[in-house]
């Protein structure tokens, strides 16, 4: 972290080539234009007026003030008319971003390879490599990236064919697109789901299809509650029985419906408590443990995974008799 | 007027003081000419000031040069952000750029945001509109610090891109054992919301990911030389490969065979988008079958469990006996 005074004087660097940009400019204006707030610029602004330097003689170098709102250079004798280049740092953090919003959105991939060289440039160092990489989405997502971006914008409805893990099934819904939010390797949107009539978050992967209705949507007053599940149901806990290395896998990752885990059970068990209000959400994540994983309580959670690897065996026993295996 | 003022403004007395000199000048000259530094009660006590002015002057990108009769200089164009034109889609590139660094480490994104301020110099208004532009989209891509603490990340940014090799303490989850370990570092990769280092491993002989947070300790191997790289990244390694890569499939494990599952029409689309890549599809009317190299058949079975009744194994005979035993050992385990 930078100094107080290093980050003024590096906000300083930057305002001096504005001001000698602009001559005269409301105060206000170059407050958003420099990010600064308006008694920011004030300040900067009453620091320069002290800034004299001979040996230009007597006469202030930097001759500047506040006038009703507005921000007057008159002088700036020497100063630098460009903001400084890039720091090594600041190279750096743009590199990995341009690098990443190259990867994440792929509308900006061809302007992110422009943008690094040109970062590269402002830096006058030579442009950084930038080995870092997040994981790949699937192909469609670009299709669904650009598609609701343009529906959000736009604010239009769209029909959208989604597969709910919750419910392990496909349903179709109207959704007003409000937002798409990139989390830990995943696209989503947030839409009003006319279906739910609140909001909601849709995993862009899981969505099979996508139209717009035609229709447009009033802008909704923005709801308090957090975005829902896609799936109605009551909130209800489980206790699991797993290996501890899975346990502790699961644990390293700060899951939002993990609520506890318990190391050092006998035969090097530990013991997981979820949160959900989807049966069949914890019926596949105990039948994705292969055996591994065992529901303690409660009674109809066991049962209900009980029931769907029976089915499931009765379907590949069906099917070996069928040919013959 | 406050210290920092005085700071703020010695600061800028000497770079404006530097910049429009065309010949180097000596700390002497500095001190007769700069007011402030004739406060100074010592000879000693201004040279330290001085060097601490050009150390703050560097760090905000201030390119001060200075020869070996300490005679200073900033050279002009050295010190000037060139005029760089940027299309409005490369705008809003830089806005969606210091979002998602901002995501990844606090110095990351105090560095990014002041970059923006740079070169937004003479289009600012399209900056700003850009910016504003960008806010139907969010990004979170790591899940708090992603398991690595800024130091750690910092250490490893480093020595990946410098290529300085790495001694890691790690803790294998499967194994319980903490080994320590030389690591050339090829890059960082972020998945699920965690950092992983994939790099060759002295130990193991071959390209490994690890997991950030399973990482106890970190330093480089031998002293760091900054222009000393320890070693080079193959020709055609491919960081991509080694994220978000199915257990199953994951190049570390060999050999591998082809096994054919059958997907029901309600999760064989998502198949086809996400694991289309790994093998090859047959369309029936109402499914999908998927013909696809496997290197660890246990996490595959498990992978295809997870689809509950919407998939079934179909070959080799010994995955799908592997299949059933699992779903014999849940249904007894539930009785």
């Amino acid at each position: 972290m930078r100094r107080q005074s290093d980050r003024s004087f590096s906000q300083t660097l930057n305002l001096l080539p504005y001001l000698l940009a602009k001559g005269e400019v409301r105060l206000s204006k170059a407050a958003a234009d420099l990010r600064l707030t308006g008694s920011e610029v004030k300040q900067l602004v009453r620091l320069l007026q002290f800034c004299g330097l001979p040996p230009y003689g007597g006469a202030d170098t930097f001759d500047c003030y506040v006038e009703r709102g507005s921000v007057r250079l008159l002088a700036a004798r020497g100063a630098p008319l460009r903001p400084a280049r890039l720091t090594s740092e600041e190279a750096l953090a743009l590199a990995v971003g341009t690098h990443l919003a190259g990867q994440l959105v792929p509308s900006v991939s061809n302007a992110a390879g422009r943008l690094r060289e040109k970062v590269a440039l402002a830096a006058a160092t030579q442009e950084v490599d930038v080995p870092l990489q997040v994981e790949r989405e699937p192909q469609a997502l670009a299709r669904w990236l650009s598609f609701f971006r343009s529906a959000i914008a736009n604010r239009s409805v769209a029909e959208i064919s989604y597969y709910s893990l919750s419910s392990a099934r496909l349903s179709e819904r109207q959704v007003e697109p409000r937002k798409l939010h990139y989390s830990k390797g995943h696209w989503y949107l947030l839409a009003y789901c006319r279906l739910r009539e609140q909001d909601c978050l849709f995993r862009l992967d899981r969505v099979r299809e996508a139209v717009l209705t035609g229709e447009s949507f009033l802008p909704r007053s923005k709801s308090m509650r957090e975005p829902a599940s896609t799936y109605e149901g009551d909130l209800f806990e489980a206790d699991i029985l797993l290996p501890e290395e899975e346990a502790r896998y699961l644990g390293e990752r700060e899951l939002p419906y993990l609520k506890s885990v318990e190391y050092g059970l006998a035969k090097g068990m530990a013991r997981i408590r979820v949160v959900s209000s989807s049966l069949p959400w914890i019926v596949s994540l105990v039948l994705k443990y292969g055996g591994r994983a065992v529901v303690e309580r409660p009674d109809h959670v066991r049962r209900a995974v009980a029931e769907a690897a029976q089915e499931m065996l009765e379907k590949y026993r069906q099917q070996n008799e069928d040919t013959g295996g | 007027m406050r210290v920092g003022s005085q700071r703020i403004e010695r600061l800028l007395n000497l770079l404006t003081f530097l910049l429009n000199s065309s010949v180097s000048k000596s700390a002497e000259e500095i001190r007769t000419s700069i007011p402030h530094y004739r406060a100074s009660e010592t000879q000693a006590a201004f040279k330290r000031t001085l060097g601490r002015d050009m150390q703050a002057l560097r760090e905000v990108g201030v390119p001060v040069e200075v020869d070996d009769g300490f005679n200073y200089r900033i050279e002009p164009k050295a010190y000037h952000l060139p005029l760089l034109n940027f299309t409005e889609e490369e705008l809003s590139g830089l806005a969606l750029a210091s979002r998602i660094v901002s995501n990844l480490a606090p110095s990351l994104q105090e560095a990014a945001e002041s970059a923006l301020r740079k070169l937004s110099f003479g289009s600012w208004e399209d900056m700003r509109r850009a910016e504003e532009n960008e806010t139907d989209l969010e990004f979170q891509l790591l899940y708090g610090r992603g398991g690595l603490k800024p130091e750690k990340l910092q250490v490893l940014m480093d020595a990946v891109l410098n290529r300085h090799t790495v001694k890691v303490r790690y803790w294998a989850r499967t194994s319980h054992q903490t080994t320590t370990r030389d690591v050339d570092p090829y890059g960082l990769v972020i998945h699920d919301g965690q950092w992983y280092l994939v790099g060759f491993c002295h130990l193991r002989g071959d390209v490994r990911t690890f997991k950030g947070i399973r990482i106890r300790s970190l330093s480089l191997s031998k002293p760091s030389q900054p222009n000393r790289s320890d070693f080079e990244i193959p020709q055609g390694f491919d960081l991509q490969a080694h994220v978000g890569v199915p257990r199953w499939s994951h190049p570390s494990f060999t050999p591998s065979f082809t096994a054919k599952v059958r997907f029901d029409k309600e999760v064989f689309w998502w198949v086809r988008e996400n694991w289309g890549i790994y093998g090859s599809i047959e369309e029936e009317a109402d499914a999908g079958i998927l013909s696809v190299e496997v290197r660890d058949p246990d996490a595959f079975v498990d992978a295809i469990l997870e689809f509950g009744r919407h998939a079934e194994v179909r070959e080799p005979k010994s995955l799908r006996n592997k299949a059933i035993s699992a779903l014999e050992r849940i249904v007894e385990a539930h009785r």
